[in-house]
């Protein structure tokens, strides 16, 4: 299990899409802290710490990245590609969730390095298979 | 034979004596007189390779050289050869008695030397002045002819010509030669002889048949007289011959004349009928016969232009026609369908069509032109205004295919706009569909120990119908995806498909299925995860669409058909009636409601349309009660 205060980032605009994905959490009982923001322009404040996120005790950087791809205003791709290119995050885990299973984004999801590619809803079976990501990102920092 | 000496001259008849052919020739005094028949006659023989003996009496062996050379006999040559053997009296009598027996003895001797000699035959020209002794008389003679006769048969390779000189010989000598030979060849002519008293052959050594001067006769005693009786009667039968001949020959002539200027009548009319020019022409080019289909496209009378040159008709600028055609002409050759123009006796232009041709008179020598002009202004007006039309109708077809490809254009645009919507709008449904479904199970987990029985099943209803809607909405957009995605098509593995599908789905696995590969499932062309949704499909309907309680086996082979591959998937299911097997692969058809077997009715849609993008085929084989045979049909992937 998961330990030491990780914190997941959730980037999805749907209210209920948000309610599951809680739901499927505190049903795989992962200890974790679940922040969500709504777009890909507040995912990005968020990881920059501007905004309504500079308070780092409050909004924590998180280990993984759940990332739906359909946002409005900053897509998920967008978001995605932005975040490759801070060198502090470039290695950070992201789990892409949309209801589509497309082959383009499939692609666009490996060229962009995402971990895996999870069609909602998330059950807690696919979120402790995610956590999988996280331990492996902790060994190797360790 | 009196029919065919007719109108046979003497050197034919002399050229066709049959073999055992015995004739008698008289003549007047000088024995050149016997030439213009005895030259044929030998001439014949020799070239048949046969011999010619000559006993020669009233002329010398010198004399008679010369005569035959001059009638074109090569003396010299043919008696190396042994072909020519001119005798004297000496070589012809041979001491003894002369009687008939010896005699014949003595001819058969000669032919059976020929014959040994290689020679086909043996001519006798025999004068008969001295040459049966100096003391013949007519019964000797008589006596002779009848062993000639006797010896000279059908067959006999032996023939003879017997010259009389009437100066030299007896009258009754005469006489007999007379009764004993049936042609008679007096002077140039041949005569069938009337008098022939047939036949006169011998028997028993004895002459049977008497020479018969009294029969038919008049009353002169003498021979002499008698002789030149029958001669005269001879004579005028054969001058009543000939008239008869010549009338006969005139006759034909100008029934033949009669008959020609009939045929030129009725060419004359053709000629003057015809709608076309018929223009004749010497090699001058002058004009020489002008009928009236040339008067009516022309303008010109005959009178006008008969004398004149051809050239009038020319228009200046194509006047060098004129000498290449007479070129050609002149040369035997003849011009067909040459289109070209000439001017009218108005000045005004038309355009024609020339066969031309060379007048040959009866050696083949081209004395002039005949020209067949045809008037192909007509024609010509026809196919201008052809070719305008279709001129007309392929700028309509350009313009046509214009539009078509206009409005092609346009229709792919709505298409793909539509596509785009429909695709969007499914997908826009996933997440509503989703939140129905969560919010349900949801309650049923945190709630569910609140509510009763009743309520739990409404909420496991709507959990049923969100799951359906969602499967439906998928489906959809699977179905769309098929549509639009673009495939690249490469090899694909139909046997390690086949396993990974297998391994993906617990329903087609045993024991709750029995599905047997029938292996090796070879390479065919496709787009792989198309062609995996297309089987996934198919073997999922398989394993579906059975009978309640029976475990689905379905055999899974391939047929390789050279080009083509085609992979059967053959259930044990519940069939599919022949008369619904036509709708079954269209959008949202199911052939099953709800309750008894779940589906959305697009699976064999996505099956259709996935694999007729990848260019192959699908169907369904089905007796509608023990089981059905689908199959799907793949271009073979060659070299592997």
């Amino acid at each position: 299990m998961i330990e030491n205060n990780h914190t997941i980032l959730l980037v999805e605009d749907n209210e209920d899409d948000i309610f599951f994905m809680g739901r499927a959490f505190k049903k795989a009982q992962i200890e974790a802290s679940l922040q969500t923001v709504v777009n890909g322009q507040e995912a990005m404040d968020y990881m920059s710490g501007t905004g309504n996120y500079s308070d780092r005790v409050e909004h924590p950087l998180p280990s993984l990245i759940f990332l739906d791809l359909k946002l409005p205003f900053v897509s998920g791709f967008e978001f995605l590609s932005w975040l490759r290119e801070q060198p502090a995050h470039k290695d950070l885990p992201v789990v892409i969730l949309t209801s589509s299973s497309e082959d383009r984004d499939r692609q666009k999801a490996r060229e962009l390095a995402a971990k895996d590619y999870l069609v909602k809803p998330p059950t807690p079976e696919m979120l402790l298979q995610a956590m999988q990501y996280l331990a492996q990102t902790e060994l190797a920092v360790a | 034979m009196n029919s065919f000496l007719l109108s046979v001259s003497l050197a034919q008849h002399l050229s066709a004596v049959e073999p055992g052919g015995h004739l008698c020739l008289f003549y007047e005094k000088d024995p050149s007189e016997q030439m213009p028949a005895l030259i044929p006659f030998i001439k014949d023989g020799l070239v048949r390779d046969e011999q010619f003996i000559y006993i020669a009496d009233d002329q010398t062996a010198d004399e008679l050289s010369s005569r035959l050379e001059e009638g074109g006999i090569n003396v010299g040559g043919e008696s190396k050869r042994g072909r020519l053997k001119l005798w004297s009296r000496k070589e012809w009598r041979q001491p003894g008695e002369l009687t008939s027996d010896t005699k014949a003895k003595q001819v058969r001797q000669f032919i059976s030397e020929a014959s040994s000699a290689g020679f086909q035959g043996v001519r006798f020209g025999v004068e008969m002045t001295w040459t049966l002794g100096p003391n013949i008389g007519a019964a000797q003679l008589e006596h002779w002819e009848a062993t000639i006769n006797t010896l000279f048969e059908e067959t006999f390779p032996g023939r003879i010509v017997c010259q009389y000189n009437r100066s030299r010989l007896a009258p009754d000598i005469l006489l007999a030669a007379i009764h004993t030979h049936p042609v008679l060849i007096l002077g140039e002519e041949v005569y069938s002889n009337f008098f022939y008293q047939a036949p006169l052959i011998l028997s028993n050594g004895n002459a049977n048949g008497h020479s018969g001067l009294h029969n038919g006769l008049s009353e002169e005693k003498t021979s002499l007289a008698r002789l030149d009786w029958m001669i005269a009667q001879l004579r005028m039968v054969r001058l009543a011959e000939k008239e008869r001949e010549q009338l006969l020959r005139a006759h034909l002539a100008l029934v033949e004349r009669n008959r020609s200027e009939e045929t030129a009548l009725r060419l004359a009319a053709i000629v003057e009928s015809s709608d076309d020019a018929i223009i004749s022409k010497d090699l001058n080019g002058t004009i020489t016969s002008w009928n009236c289909g040339a008067q009516r496209i022309f303008g010109y009378t005959p009178e006008e232009v008969i004398g004149k040159s051809i050239t009038i008709l020319i228009p200046p600028e194509r006047h060098n026609e004129e000498p290449e055609i007479i070129g050609r002409i002149r040369q035997g050759k003849r011009i067909d369908h040459y289109e070209t123009i000439r001017r009218r006796k108005d000045g005004s232009l038309v355009n024609i069509s020339l066969s031309v041709s060379p007048i040959q008179n009866k050696n083949g020598q081209v004395i002039g032109v005949s020209k067949i002009a045809r008037d192909i202004t007509e024609r010509i007006r026809a196919e201008e205004a052809v070719r305008k039309a279709n001129d007309r109708i392929s700028r309509y077809n350009e313009e046509l295919e214009q539009r078509v490809d206009e409005r092609t254009a346009s229709l792919r645009e709505a298409i793909a706009q539509m596509e785009e919507f429909s695709y969007s709008v499914s997908h826009d449904l996933r997440a509503p569909a989703r939140a129905m479904k969560g919010y349900a199970l949801t309650l049923l987990e945190d709630h569910g120990k609140n509510l009763d029985d009743e309520a739990k099943d409404y909420l496991e209803r709507i959990i049923r119908g969100g799951a359906r809607m969602d499967r439906l909405i998928e489906d959809v957009l699977t179905y769309s995806r098929m549509s639009r995605r673009q495939m690249q098509l490469q090899p694909v593995s139909l046997q390690r498909l086949l396993y990974d599908i297998l391994q993906q789905f617990p329903e087609m696995q045993s024991p709750r299925a029995h599905i047997n590969l029938i292996e090796p499932l070879p390479y065919v062309i496709a787009h792989e995860p198309s062609l995996a949704q297309v089987i996934s499909n198919l073997l999922g309907n398989a394993v579906k669409f059975v009978p309640p309680g029976e475990t689905p086996r379905v055999k899974v082979r391939a047929e390789n058909g050279g080009e083509r591959v085609r992979l059967w998937i053959e259930d044990n299911g519940i069939g599919i009636k022949p008369e619904q097997q036509r709708r079954l692969f269209g959008m949202f058809e199911r052939l099953h409601t709800d309750k008894h077997y779940e589906g959305t009715g697009i699976g064999l849609a996505i099956v259709r349309k996935g694999i007729e993008r990848m260019g192959g085929a699908a169907g369904v084989e089905s007796d509608g009660i023990s089981g059905s045979q689908f199959w799907i049909e793949l271009p073979a992937a060659k070299h592997l």
